[in-house]
């Protein structure tokens, strides 16, 4: 009898127990490496729950994991049609298919016959809700063993400290049924809003067309509206406010590459991310880095010409991050890919002008291109945090 | 005995064809009423949220009470849900919202997105969204009430009978003939629909003012050329509100015919107006019997007037010729001059609030009908009369 009272007590410590370590462990982690310790454990029995908004963000996490994901929304019947757009719009970037849910004809109807179509504006939206977003979301949550939210401190400021990346769902049962059934996965509680809007922008991830009018929250039509100035410039901005950076195109590389040749002189052009803290790789060494799944650091790669103005630009930015970041457990390099490189460059590295900045994480077998042109030392850092 | 069943189907088959040419130049209203007074509350009426909404105010109109359902198809407009909101406080009516089926819209957006309808065509959307909670709301009444008219299906254009056997749905009883079709505004043209909505203040689709003619679902629903909406919409941005004498401006008036009386000892100083053979003169007790009857021979449109009133003057050649055109018609024109004595008793029954106003007292129906409009011009008039006699 003890001997079968003692699995039982140390099974059930060990599951609730596990996922509060787990919740520990990964505190410092990126939200790419949550997410992809998340797929990793649930596989095709976890899904992303993806309401419309800014939680995009997670859509494109678990892309970059290279694993398949699935992913869950909520149409109430009465969303914006911006975000029935977006909602199509991530369908064909992503190629994935939303797993939609609607709410149930009967219960609507009860609801809307009886009280009308805007009774939460005179007694409180728990009742509509209930019927068009919650049972929904049950129904969706059964049918699962977790899920993933991009619920953040930051939009709770009351329940700051009670966001934690992994845990138990303390609501909702999943396909087991009972309690501990479900594990809810938060991979952006620690991410500031301001970071996953400039993650947004610089994987130019398709986001809803009402954050441009200056919403933030976005939900049912009814219940979405603009907030004052001071509360969206700091997501929006990116809109408006964004001017267009140059970049040297490969033809452009042609040219001078010809005119170099026409000199005869070899290597006139000084070479520049000169620093201690900048790895000079070779051809060899980057082909080390592709073939390494497991990394002991993520590393970021510049790919330039010495010669390029714009690479130039950013020599001092990237010196100063190489600084930075010296001893954090993120490798800075550079190497160049014009001239023989180039081709090898084009074809293994994601070369399409210079320059291009590449992220090996510590556990994607891909790398991660920068496509943003705001290379300034924030914005590089911030990319880097993002998905380490 | 099924000799004699089936000659009870043919009558009632025969029943409605007739009912339809008996009906076809009637009102839009004398056919609301017929459709209410025949099915009660086993009828309803169909609303999408477009100008159909005129239905609504016919049904308002006959006094009768009437039911209302719209298809909620889970993709409508903002602007469409807003109406619908409006449209049941204006009437003080819930509307029977249907809704789809969760599960078979489940299965068509996750096989095939939310906006399949744009390549592979609408009819698979439009059968889980619409025809299919159309056909559940339709299968509870014995009769339903559209906003179809010839106008809007050129290509069909005779073949809309104001009532028929609904040749597509089922109704409450199963089997075909279960169902009875009524469309009142079938030989309506879309230009008077909207005169009326106009006229009548009703609540209609924002969308419309933002150049939308037809409206249905929001993927679906684009706004027309300006060619094409500019004949709808006009109103909306091109009327110009006229003026009225005001209750009040009367009394300063009427102390300064007083005084005026006084002053030279005699009676009747201003000179009347409306004096058209075919103006009728009422007295009081002429009104009081019009509000008594409740099935008259004839239609009659009253104007309540005071001689001084500029306004009244203005229209007075208008009236006067609306009059004359109407002669032998089966529409009276008729006049009752309401300052003075009768003005408190105009108050009270006859919805005076200003001059000059102006009632319909339909045929058949017991309570007259005030115009709310300014236009006050033949052609409105005549239109107003049209759709409401």
């Amino acid at each position: 009898a003890s001997t079968l009272i003692a699995p039982e007590v140390e099974e059930k410590g060990g599951e609730v127990e596990d996922f509060e370590q787990l919740a520990k462990k990964l505190e410092d982690a990126s939200p790419l490496e949550i997410m992809d310790k998340a797929l990793e454990r649930f596989g095709d029995q976890i899904a992303i729950a993806f309401s419309g908004a800014e939680d995009v963000a997670l859509i494109e996490y678990a892309r970059l994991t290279g694993k398949p994901f699935r992913v869950f929304s909520l149409d109430t019947g009465r969303l914006n049609p911006e975000t029935y757009r977006l909602f199509d719009a991530v369908e064909k970037q992503y190629g994935i298919r939303i797993e939609y849910m609607f709410p149930d004809a009967v219960e609507v109807q009860a609801l809307v016959r009886n009280k009308g179509l805007f009774s939460f504006y005179e007694d409180g939206h728990q009742e509509c809700c209930r019927v068009r977003k919650v049972r929904p979301l049950r129904r969706a949550l059964k049918g699962l063993k977790a899920w993933i939210t991009g619920q953040r401190k930051d939009q709770s400021p009351g329940t700051r400290s009670e966001i934690p990346i992994v845990q138990v769902d303390p609501v909702f049962e999943g396909l087991d049924g009972g309690v501990g059934s479900l594990v809810k996965w938060n991979p952006l509680a620690n991410v500031e809003g301001a970071d996953v809007w400039n993650f947004l922008r610089t994987m130019d991830v398709p986001v809803n067309a009402l954050h441009a009018q200056g919403y933030v929250s976005i939900g049912c039509e009814p219940c979405t509206r603009p907030v004052l100035p001071g509360q969206h410039e700091r997501e929006g901005r990116w809109w408006w406010e964004d001017a267009k950076a140059k970049e040297c195109g490969l033809h452009k590389g042609n040219i001078k590459e010809e005119d170099g040749a026409a000199d005869s002189k070899p290597a006139a052009v000084q070479e520049i991310f000169e620093s201690n803290n900048v790895v000079a790789l070779s051809k060899g060494g980057v082909e080390n880095l592709l073939k390494l799944e497991n990394r002991k650091e993520a590393w970021l790669v510049v790919l330039y010409a010495p010669w390029c103005p714009f690479c130039q630009a950013m020599e001092a930015s990237y010196i100063e991050l190489a600084e930075k970041l010296a001893g954090k457990g993120v490798k800075v390099a550079k190497f160049r890919a014009d001239g023989e490189q180039k081709e090898f460059a084009k074809q293994e590295l994601q070369l399409g002008s210079f320059p291009t900045i590449l992220l090996f994480p510590k556990r994607a077998p891909r790398a991660i291109k920068y496509p943003s042109e705001h290379r300034d030392v924030d914005s590089l850092m911030s990319f880097v945090n993002l998905l380490r």
